[in-house]
């Protein structure tokens, strides 16, 4: 479960993020939807404990993250708006990596490397340096050294970007597979077919705010519109950043 | 503990792959012995070998007998100059003028004045002036002691004083410039090889959006710098022991004793300064990284590590020439560890105190700043490298 209370972050004289609360609970697909700027990725680093808030606090199952942000960021794994591969690294080593910073050693690594590496089907790019990787591939191990040490709490930061459609629907596939298994899954977008098609519930925020929360099927009938596109320009009030 | 094993193992993975600081790193171990062989190659040459100097004689013939004693001593005229050196000479161009008076103003035993023109700001004919001035006073004391042995004057009556100058330097202590240059040679290998690792691994890892995620792990910063500290260092501290025994392989090729000194480096002064090189391969790692990481970029990065990369040489040069200095300026990193190694090399006994105290001011130091760095990178500034 990830909580945020009353989120504000100000990088000098301009505010990021204001007085920013939601919830995203276990076994949901909760999106986090606006335009670009919006204070989506700096709401998500404070979650991660990379940044600090003003004001508000976050929680990882109900740990704060402020307080004490390794405990807090045991039951996580993060799913960046940026992959930052080591090149010189194989993909294996790459997540390998990842598993011993959650611990992971001796046979349990072994076992959790194979399962990752079976589960999104990368058997054969496993052994390669990541140099010269495709945006798939690269996906493909961003998310096995996110999900390797199988977190309860999963954060997505644009996860779609720059992918294509069998990427998209792997990633996809994986999301609500997780989901059926009861992980918490947070992932920011601003492509709505994405948002409408995965999210249980839909968070919109626009110039650090919250504007609107509720399922897909909420913000059309608040907004009064039929397709989500719509009801996200009405409730933002323009339509900045939609196109992308 | 396991968690720092995989956080060593992915560092050295990256940085013994990375290409570009193994080269730097090597450059820096073939580097020194390479101008250390050819400094020494040059100075034994000029040391043992009088060469063939050409003058030019204004009125050579009116002192054919001083010509002579300068043809022994290898002064030769200028028209005898083989066409290979004639330009160097030519430009150099030293000029003795005898007047047309020398013979007659001899036998009346007045005094001759011949003119010596050169350039006594040239480097390179200093020895050759000095020689011919040397045969030059040597003839006309000869010709001086003559003339009173004629009178029936001993000729010591003229010299009361005869100064007995008896050196006291030993082959050993005449190497000490050598030395400090091979002291600064292998610490400087040791700063340009962790170089190239440590911005890879910091400004570097930042640049490819890696850091962020690993700094949203749950590990602590502390761990993080000390791997890459320890990779860093590793690569510093290998270059570095290489050097010294390239170094040292180098210096027993060289006939070193043909310009009186002898250099001692047994088994137990390589154990000694390779110890030592350990606490200064650290301390140099944890301040690379910790200026890398202040930087915003990769270049600025580089840019603010070549500064630090004249420390070596800086340092202890630094601490020489300072008049009245407190002693323990003499124990800081780099200038402590210089005079040691120097002390070392030169055949002394290891002085502990001073091996101690500069050891454990440099751990000390180095402790400091990767507590440091670890704190800054709990700062957003440093992690997202914000101004």
């Amino acid at each position: 479960m990830l909580k945020v209370d009353n989120l504000s972050k100000t990088f000098g004289d301009f505010t990021a993020v204001e007085s920013i609360s939601f919830e995203a609970k276990d076994g949901e697909i909760t999106g986090i939807l606006g335009p670009n700027g919006a204070g989506k990725t700096t709401c998500l680093r404070i979650l991660y404990g990379l940044l600090k808030a003003n004001t508000g606090s976050a929680f990882i199952n109900d740990i704060d993250v402020e307080k004490s942000p390794l405990e807090a960021r045991k039951s996580l794994g993060i799913f960046p708006d940026q992959f930052g591969l080591s090149e010189r690294l194989t993909a294996r080593e790459q997540i390998e990596y990842f598993a011993q910073m959650h611990g992971l050693t001796g046979k349990p690594l072994k076992e959790a490397l194979e399962r990752v590496i079976n589960d999104l089907d990368m058997l054969e790019i496993a052994d390669r340096k990541t140099e010269g990787f495709s945006q798939g591939q690269r996906m493909k191990v961003t998310l096995a050294q996110a999900l390797v040490h199988r977190p309860q709490n999963l954060v997505l930061d644009e996860p779609t970007r720059g992918l294509d459609v069998m990427s998209t629907r792997l990633l996809r596939e994986r999301l609500l597979a997780l989901k059926e298994q009861g992980h918490c899954i947070l992932f920011s977008s601003h492509v709505m077919q994405e948002v409408a098609a995965l999210c249980d519930k839909v968070i919109v925020v626009a110039k650090g705010k919250v504007v609107a929360q509720g399922s897909p099927q909420e913000l059309c009938e608040l907004a009064g519109k039929e397709q989500l596109e719509d009801a996200f320009v009405a409730i933002i009030g323009s339509d900045e950043g939609v196109a992308a | 503990m396991s968690i720092f094993k995989g956080l060593v193992t992915k560092e050295f993975r990256e940085a013994f792959r990375d290409k570009r600081a193994l080269m730097a790193a090597g450059f820096g171990i073939v580097m020194g012995p390479i101008i250390v062989a050819a400094v020494m190659m040059f100075q034994i040459d000029e040391a043992t070998d009088v060469k063939d100097s050409y003058v030019t004689y204004v009125g050579a013939e009116y002192a054919p007998q001083l010509i002579a004693q300068l043809r022994v001593k290898k002064i030769l005229p200028i028209e005898e100059v083989p066409a290979d050196e004639a330009e160097k000479w030519s430009k150099r161009s030293i000029e003795l003028t005898i007047p047309q008076t020398f013979s007659q103003d001899m036998s009346a035993a007045k005094p001759v004045d011949l003119v010596l023109l050169a350039d006594y700001s040239d480097k390179n004919i200093g020895t050759v002036l000095d020689r011919i001035e040397r045969t030059i006073e040597a003839y006309s004391g000869q010709v001086g002691s003559m003339r009173l042995l004629m009178r029936g004057v001993d000729p010591r009556v003229v010299q009361p004083i005869n100064l007995q100058v008896q050196n006291s330097a030993t082959p050993e202590s005449k190497s000490g410039i050598i030395m400090g240059m091979v002291a600064m040679f292998i610490m400087t290998s040791l700063f340009t090889a962790s170089m190239t690792a440590s911005i890879d691994t910091s400004a570097g890892e930042r640049e490819r959006h890696s850091l962020e995620l690993i700094l949203c792990q749950p590990v602590s910063t502390v761990m993080v710098v000390l791997s890459k500290v320890v990779c860093v260092s590793a690569y510093g501290a290998i270059a570095s022991i290489l050097t010294m025994l390239a170094m040292t392989f180098t210096m027993t090729m060289l006939p070193l004793e043909k310009i009186g000194i002898s250099i001692m480096v047994d088994p137990m002064t390589m154990l000694i300064i390779s110890v030592m090189v350990l606490p200064l391969a650290y301390l140099a790692g944890i301040a690379q990284l910790y200026f890398a990481y202040q930087a915003k970029t990769f270049k600025e990065a580089q840019s603010y590590l070549s500064m630090i990369l004249i420390l070596p040489m800086l340092v202890p040069m630094a601490i020489m020439i300072v008049p009245h200095k407190p002693e323990w300026l003499n124990n800081l990193p780099l200038a402590g560890h210089s005079i040691i190694m120097e002390d070392l090399f030169k055949g002394k006994a290891l002085d502990m105190m001073a091996f101690g105290a500069t050891n454990l001011l440099t751990i000390a130091i180095a402790i400091a700043m990767t507590l440091l760095l670890a704190r800054s990178l709990r700062s957003e500034k440093v992690v997202l490298a914000l101004s």
